[in-house]
């Protein structure tokens, strides 16, 4: 059974915008999982149905086999983590501590334990030496691990990510997925949803790709190299794939999305070349 | 703007137990109100400023903080002398009207000024030694109505958001050469600030509905139990005590008569 079963979700909000149109997926536990697709395909609106925070107006959402709703909202919510785009949305309190233990603190827990998750969750994101300093003053980069220490601390099951890198720097991208691979490491199912074709494709176990509100295609990273899934989804190939486009005389089956599989079909060349 | 600051947290009030600070220094407001001797007032007002030093508030800081009130009470205090009936202790005279202070007058100003002090001394005692978060908890765990807190909660937050999306638009607008008039009716100057103050309104709206839905899914709910209960120690109690022993004092040598000396 997956940890996260989507089925025939419909979606429609207060203003008229219709998201989702009958959204069908799966997410198995324990994975790393990129949901692709272009502005306004439903991403983030499906991402606040994993969490409770928007309920199926049709269809369902099954979080460990149950349906969720009304009655276990809160309780999906501190087993399903989601880290918003914009940190600035989510990080407010005066301090940093205080702001990593918001969640904790709604769950309900002992001063001590949540002052034992503040401090794990500050060391694991790098920003304990930052604990009694005011948010504001941070950098983006900054915010953003606080924002995902803010998660942490919440000890979730899943963590969901909106666009976990957007207008970070490269070393603060390398931090951020440092910290989501640790975090599948121990178990953690990791859901980002994300534009970045080359970054799914680096990153991810399970690709999921919806357009129009719909789950277009849901498989392994070889779907970011389909022609038919970048057309309909307005994606791009990922870069790794455009070299080898240029280079038609190397006869490849499949297109390399990434740089290890890139690697293991130049190696496959060169010794046949040598071969010879 | 009255905010928690962390290094007092080592102070005697910092360390003491929520309920117990808001209660004994509500107590402490409530009885100097109810003084009706100027002497003990003022005697009231340095007690206070002594405890907000001893706690390590910067005079400097309570002076700013003081300054902010003027807006509110400041023209009342001043306006009162004039407008109070009564003896005429100062009189000034223009070719166009007569204005007269009274003596009853300046009294009631004095008396306002002394208690206004006191409860914005006890506030900042309260609001600088308490994180926000364990404040509102305080509030809600003393039965306070959960919609008053959240209201109070809310308009701090969005205080924020709002400052935040006008220094943003500011720099943006600055950015595209925009420089504000020189005198207030500029025409110019009056247009662009009403867009800004529209757009300002509907960003704003739409980022609460954003934050809103991030304190959601971080568990959220408006009678959200942070901390636990933890019962306030024999140190609280002393210090509660001590505060609330000081406003009685001073009530009970105002009963006694013991403020002739004053």
């Amino acid at each position: 059974m997956a940890l996260i079963e989507i089925n025939n979700l419909y979606f429609r909000y207060k203003d008229g915008t219709q998201a989702l149109r009958g959204l069908t997926l799966r997410i198995e536990g324990g994975r790393k999982t990129a949901i692709l697709g272009p502005n306004g395909a439903g991403k983030s609106t499906m991402l606040l149905h994993l969490n409770g925070i928007h309920l199926a107006q049709q269809g369902e959402v099954l979080f460990a086999g149950e349906a969720v709703s009304r009655s276990n909202e809160r309780q999906v919510r501190s087993r399903v983590g989601m880290v918003f785009q914009d940190p600035d949305d989510q990080v407010f309190s005066a301090t940093v501590w205080e702001d990593v233990a918001f969640g904790p603190s709604n769950m309900g827990l002992s001063h001590k334990e949540i002052e034992a998750r503040v401090h794990a969750a500050l060391k694991a994101t790098g920003m304990w030496d930052y604990a009694g300093k005011a948010p504001y003053h941070l950098s983006y980069g900054q915010k953003k691990r606080v924002a995902i220490a803010g998660i942490l601390a919440m000890d979730p099951e899943v963590i969901i990510l909106d666009e976990p890198v957007a207008f970070l720097d490269p070393r603060g991208k390398d931090t951020v997925f440092a910290i989501l691979n640790e975090l599948n490491r121990r178990g953690a199912t990791v859901i980002i949803a994300t534009h970045d074709v080359d970054l799914a494709a680096e990153w991810a176990d399970d690709v999921i790709v919806i357009a129009g509100g719909r789950c277009l295609a849901q498989g392994g990273t070889e779907l970011l190299v389909n022609e038919r899934v970048i057309r309909e989804a307005e994606l791009r190939y990922p870069v790794v794939a455009r070299i080898f486009q240029e280079l038609p005389e190397l006869e490849l089956p499949v297109l390399p999305g990434n740089v290890p599989a890139a690697v293991a079909a130049l190696r496959r060349h060169l010794f046949a070349v040598k071969g010879k | 703007m009255l905010v928690y600051e962390e290094r007092l947290k080592d102070s005697m009030l910092g360390r003491m137990e929520t309920r117990l600070k808001i209660v004994s220094l509500l107590t402490v407001v409530i009885i100097f109100v109810s003084l009706k001797d100027r002497g003990l007032l003022a005697l009231g007002v340095l007690g206070l400023a002594g405890a907000a030093l001893a706690t390590g508030i910067r005079p400097s800081a309570m002076v700013k903080k003081m300054l902010w009130l003027l807006p509110f009470t400041g023209l009342l205090i001043v306006l009162f002398p004039f407008f109070t009936p009564g003896e005429p202790v100062w009189t000034l005279s223009t070719p166009l009207f007569r204005l007269a202070a009274s003596g009853a007058g300046v009294t009631k100003a004095v008396y306002l000024a002394l208690r206004v002090v006191n409860a914005a001394l006890a506030v900042s005692l309260l609001v600088q030694t308490t994180p926000l978060s364990k404040l509102l908890h305080g509030f809600r765990q003393l039965r306070l109505p959960g919609i008053m807190v959240s209201l109070v909660a809310f308009t701090l937050r969005y205080v924020q958001v709002f400052h935040d999306e006008i220094r943003r638009m500011q720099l943006a607008m600055k950015a595209r050469g925009f420089r504000r008039g020189r005198h207030l009716l500029h025409r110019r100057s009056m247009q662009v600030t009403g867009l800004m103050l529209g757009s300002l309104f509907l960003r704003s709206y739409q980022r609460g509905e954003r934050i809103y839905l991030a304190m959601l899914s971080r568990g959220y709910h408006s009678d959200s139990d942070c901390c636990g209960h933890c019962p306030p120690g024999a140190r609280d109690w002393l210090t509660g005590t001590a505060l609330v022993a000081f406003g009685l004092g001073l009530k009970l040598a105002e009963w006694r008569g013991l403020a002739i000396w004053l």
